[in-house]
């Protein structure tokens, strides 16, 4: 399929979140009369569909668009262009009784475990805030709660404790049992584990495993950390300044990454692999962005740029290898056996 | 999994039900009990350990004993006696000489005016307080969270207001409503809600932007919940701090009304009141004036440094979350 | 115009993986925390070694001593702490016994210190240059023009483009991996001997962190400088350490070159670490799990500390604590049971 279209075809699994050309704009200069002239999207037409029952890793560095991006389709951020339609709804324009239903059905975790709590709450209480509308007797409620913490493997004098009693990885899990007390379909994961210690880390992703497969739930899970991805994810979308510029099933981009980002990204993890099969792509600068100018974005920082990266914008096509390989690229080349770049 | 019209408590446990999921390699993690919490000793320790603090604690805790006392006096008619009382052969009588502080030209005893003019002036000062603070949370609340156009409305109210000299708000008040202490306290609220609800609106902006709040939004909580049950709690460490502040603004603003004679009209006895009286006999009989005059001075000192205790209290810095 | 870096240039290590002659050396170093009724004992008995030019990466979670060790070689410990015993030794001299005045003259200047958070170590409100200049002034006496001048030479050496423009700029106009520079600038401009650098590239993106091991990497082979390298992150400590020292609950468990400790770890605590970590490469069903917890800074159990949690305890375990111990020219082990390491 090397259709040059920017959205990929929906293959036999049912998928739940379609995202198309969303867009989110940010003003950065304004004229003489205060009105805003320059613009810079921090999610730049991004298309992509997630499929029911899979984790879809977004994977950048900062600036990337990917937090922004999450919060877009979770309706928490106003969307400048594009749709996000669930479940074949569209939740952009979704009045206010079936944007409840929604909130129950998608749900999120955050980043930052000491400061997704809020200090003065219980976490009975924490657990009980989305339940609130939900008309549920008080033992029912009670039961909720005692049920979801049991499944996050809390113990259950957990439920008066307060924030500042538990550990960042007990604090993430509750975090956890607060979303899934709404019993939701779809979870977006922003960062679930960057902020925890490394022993931390891995009961929380063994969690989400397991969690993922007793609910049947679907994950956005946004990271920029590549060894928990690789760990998590079925697919992994990578972002830079606000463009998907490689999406493909985990173990296809992690054997063969196309994007030279992603070829770099990969190789700029610090490994525990006694000798590294290649070498170390660098590259140089940081990643910024003035303003939304048709171009690759990348090019400023690319080993492989051509002329045609500075005037044109690269649309996502499709791999002639892979069925489900899409690369963003005029001058996209495998690595050699090595690793070294061609 | 879609809603159904079973409790959800029912699908989880079907859910979890399934033969071949293997078991679970998470293990349950004891929350270590006997961690030793923030006792009531833990958090009064700052206030104990700045003694300038506890020194205003005390005096106001002293403050508040002599306004209860001079409220009972105040509201039973049949004490009123005990600073409406006068006696003409015994006027201008310095501390110590019969009396326990003096008497007036009236001959009323001072003890019991500035007693009851303390307690005047403190309930002002809450009154006042309470009032302000209200506005000021409700407006302060709404425009830090909701931004735009609403913001923008209740940000050039808070400007306006912010302006206008007090002096004139209250004559414009005494002049529609009766001189009183009505008029002080509705005329003193008018103006200093304003800066509450700047403090507020500032303290919301910082709020709003941590992630427990996001949460609350992605769990469909409505606004004015979030305002209530997430902002307004983490706020009342600020409050409580600008309320001690504010109550001693408050006495010198109606004291400052008492003294240009816009405040309680007599009979009610009120320290700014009874230091213009005393004017006429500075030079004589000076107790007549110092005596409410170190009132005032105390007062305010007495809440000023206790609201710096608070402070210490509250400070984030010194909390283990 | 493709930029790679052969792998193996980060290490410079010696073919034995000796260590080189010792510049900074802790010696039963405790440091405790006065709180309110209680001492805690935050870094426990540590012994350490740095070499001349030598990178040693000091591993260990969150709480477990690594900064406050830090803080203590620095003497910049905050009020309620204080280094109970041990001695430090830096160029013949017992950095414990130094006055306060003598210690500031070392501070900045022959050992230096980065944080992880560029953003607060930085005064907003004064330039970079300015803030470089600054170092400078405190240990030598120059004229204004001649500090800026090593300023602005700092931060062009440290890959800042346009440095003489760019040292008129306040931080907030610095991204976060510039940030970082600008903090290694202030460190180094007085070419001290060693650097302590707390989780200097945490809060930075995975190319930006390459980007700044790469530099570190550089510079120890251009200035001949020691570091001290603070991280969780064990992959930082395998690409450019020479030696590791692995911390638990106050207390350094296991020390040895990165070739031995990350072929052959003994502790199981750094067993554990090291098979807790997702590989790059291969996927796995589970992520393996350390069970429990660190044990809290008020309740440390008087035998060994880790205990609680050792897949391989016995009874002497939970009764006697066990020593640091040099188990082999290059390893040091404070365990009563080891065992060898299958992955």
């Amino acid at each position: 399929m090397s259709s040059a279209a920017s959205i990929q075809p929906v293959l036999s699994a049912e998928t739940l979140v379609d995202v198309q050309n969303l867009s989110k704009r940010f003003p950065v200069a304004w004229d003489f009369f205060g009105r805003p002239s320059r613009f810079v999207s921090a999610v730049d037409d991004v298309s992509l569909t997630i499929r029911k029952g899979e984790t879809l890793a977004l994977v950048g560095e900062s600036g990337s668009g990917k937090s922004t991006l999450a919060r877009l389709v979770m309706r928490l951020a106003h969307v400048t262009s594009g749709s996000v339609t669930f479940q074949g709804k569209d939740i952009i324009k979704m009045p206010g009784k079936e944007l409840r239903t929604f909130r129950e059905k998608a749900q999120m975790i955050f980043q930052d475990p000491y400061e997704s709590l809020d200090p003065r709450f219980t976490a009975a209480r924490v657990v009980a805030e989305g339940m609130s509308h939900l008309s549920l007797s008080s033992e029912e409620k009670k039961s909720r709660i005692a049920e979801v913490l049991n499944l996050v493997h809390l113990p259950s004098d957990a439920a008066q404790r307060f924030p500042h009693e538990f550990s960042g990885g007990q604090r993430q899990r509750v975090s956890i049992a607060r979303a899934l007390a709404v019993n939701p379909s779809f979870i977006v994961a922003d960062e679930p584990v960057s902020a925890l210690d490394v022993s931390m880390q891995s009961q929380i992703l063994n969690l989400m495993r397991e969690l993922q497969d007793r609910l049947g739930l679907t994950y956005l899970f946004i990271s920029h950390d590549m060894s928990v991805v690789r760990h998590m994810a079925d697919r992994v979308a990578v972002m830079y300044l606000g463009r998907v510029v490689e999406i493909a099933p985990a173990e296809e981009l992690f054997s063969n990454p196309l994007h030279p980002y992603t070829q770099a990204l990969l190789s700029s993890v610090p490994t525990l692999l006694k000798g590294r099969p290649g070498q170390r792509i660098a590259i140089p600068g940081e990643a910024s962005v003035v303003d939304d100018r048709p171009n690759c974005r990348f090019a400023n920082r690319c080993f492989r740029s051509l002329e045609r990266c500075r005037s044109e914008k690269p649309i996502l096509t499709g791999v002639l290898r892979h069925p489900d390989h899409w690369v963003a690229c005029f001058n996209s080349a495998p690595l050699l056996d090595d690793g070294a770049v061609a | 999994m879609g809603r159904s019209a079973r409790s959800p408590g029912v699908e989880i446990a079907m859910a979890s039900t399934n033969p071949t999921l293997p078991i679970s390699t998470v293990p349950i993690e004891e929350i270590p009990s006997g961690a030793p919490g923030r006792t009531f000793g833990d958090r009064m320790a700052p206030l104990v350990a700045n003694k300038l603090a506890l020194f205003g604690g005390v005096l106001t805790l002293g403050f508040f004993v002599v306004a209860v006392l001079g409220a009972v006096v105040l509201l039973r008619g049949d004490l009123h006696y005990l600073y409406l009382d006068q006696n003409l052969r015994g006027t201008l009588k310095h501390p110590g000489d019969g009396s326990l502080l003096g008497t007036d030209n009236l001959g009323r005893s001072m003890f019991w005016r500035l007693i009851a003019g303390t307690a005047v002036s403190l309930w002002a000062g809450i009154a006042v307080t309470a009032i302000s603070m209200t506005i000021g949370l409700i407006l302060g609340s709404v425009a830090g969270y909701t931004r735009g156009w609403t913001d923008r409305i209740i940000s050039a109210l808070i400007d306006l207001t912010w302006g206008f000299p007090l002096i004139l708000v209250a004559v414009i008040f005494v002049g529609m409503l009766e001189p009183g202490l009505t008029a002080v306290i509705v005329a003193i609220s008018v103006v200093n809600w304003a800066g509450y609800a700047r403090i507020v609106r500032a303290q919301v902006l910082t709020l709003k932007e941590r992630a427990f709040i996001e949460a609350a939004r992605s769990l469909g909580v409505p606004t004015w919940k979030i305002i209530l049950v997430h902002l307004v709690p983490n706020m009342l460490g600020t409050m409580l701090v600008m309320a001690s502040y504010y109550i001693a603004v408050t006495v010198i603003a109606e004291a400052g009304m008492s003294f240009i004679g816009l405040g309680a009209q007599p009979p009610t006895p009120s320290l700014g009141q009874m230091v213009s009286e005393g004017r006429k006999f500075l030079s004589k009989d000076p107790w007549i004036v110092a005596l409410p005059g170190v009132m005032i001075a105390l007062l305010v000192l007495a809440l000023n440094t206790l609201g710096d205790g608070l402070r210490d209290i509250f400070d984030p810095r010194l909390r283990r979350w | 115009m493709v930029a790679t870096t052969p792998a193996n240039n980060y290490h410079a290590r010696t073919a034995t993986g000796e260590s080189r002659e010792p510049l900074l050396t802790l010696d039963h170093v405790t440091t405790v925390i006065h709180a309110r009724k209680r001492t805690l004992r935050a870094v426990e008995d540590v012994s350490l070694s740095i070499g001349k030019g030598e990178i040693l990466g000091v591993v260990g979670e969150s709480g477990c001593g690594k900064s406050m060790t830090a803080l203590t070689i620095m003497r910049l410990l905050p009020q309620s702490a204080v280094a109970a015993q041990g001695s430090i030794m830096f160029d013949d001299r017992d950095l414990l016994k130094l006055s306060g005045n003598e210690m500031r003259k070392i501070r900045g200047n022959q050992i230096s210190m980065v944080f992880q958070e560029p953003m607060t170590a930085l005064d907003p409100a004064f330039t970079v240059g300015s803030q470089i200049a600054e170092v400078v002034h405190a240990h030598e006496t120059v004229s204004n023009d001649e500090a800026m001048q090593r300023a602005v030479r700092m931060l062009d050496r440290l890959g800042i483009p346009n440095a003489d423009r760019r040292a008129n700029d306040y931080p907030h106009q610095f991204s976060g991996g510039m940030r970082q520079r600008v903090m290694l600038a202030l460190a180094l401009v007085m070419n001290p001997k060693l650097l302590l650098a707390d989780e200097p590239t945490t809060a930075l993106d995975v190319t930006i962190q390459a980007q700044i091991l790469e530099l570190i990497a550089e510079l120890r082979k251009e200035l001949g400088l020691s570091v001290m390298l603070i991280t969780h992150n064990l992959g930082v400590v395998h690409e450019i350490a020479d030696r590791v020292a692995v911390m638990y609950a106050g207390e350094v468990v296991e020390t040895g070159t990165v070739a031995e400790i990350f072929s052959n770890p003994r502790h199981p605590y750094t067993q554990g670490l090291l098979r807790s970590m997702p590989y790059l490469i291969k996927r796995q069903p589970t992520l393996h799990v350390i069970p429990g917890r660190v044990p809290e800074l008020w309740a440390m159990p008087n035998a060994c500390r880790f205990a609680a949690r050792c897949p391989n305890r016995t009874e002497q375990c939970i009764k006697d604590h066990p020593a640091l111990e040099r188990i082999e020219i290059n390893h040091e082990l404070r365990c009563f049971n080891p065992t060898s390491f299958v992955r």
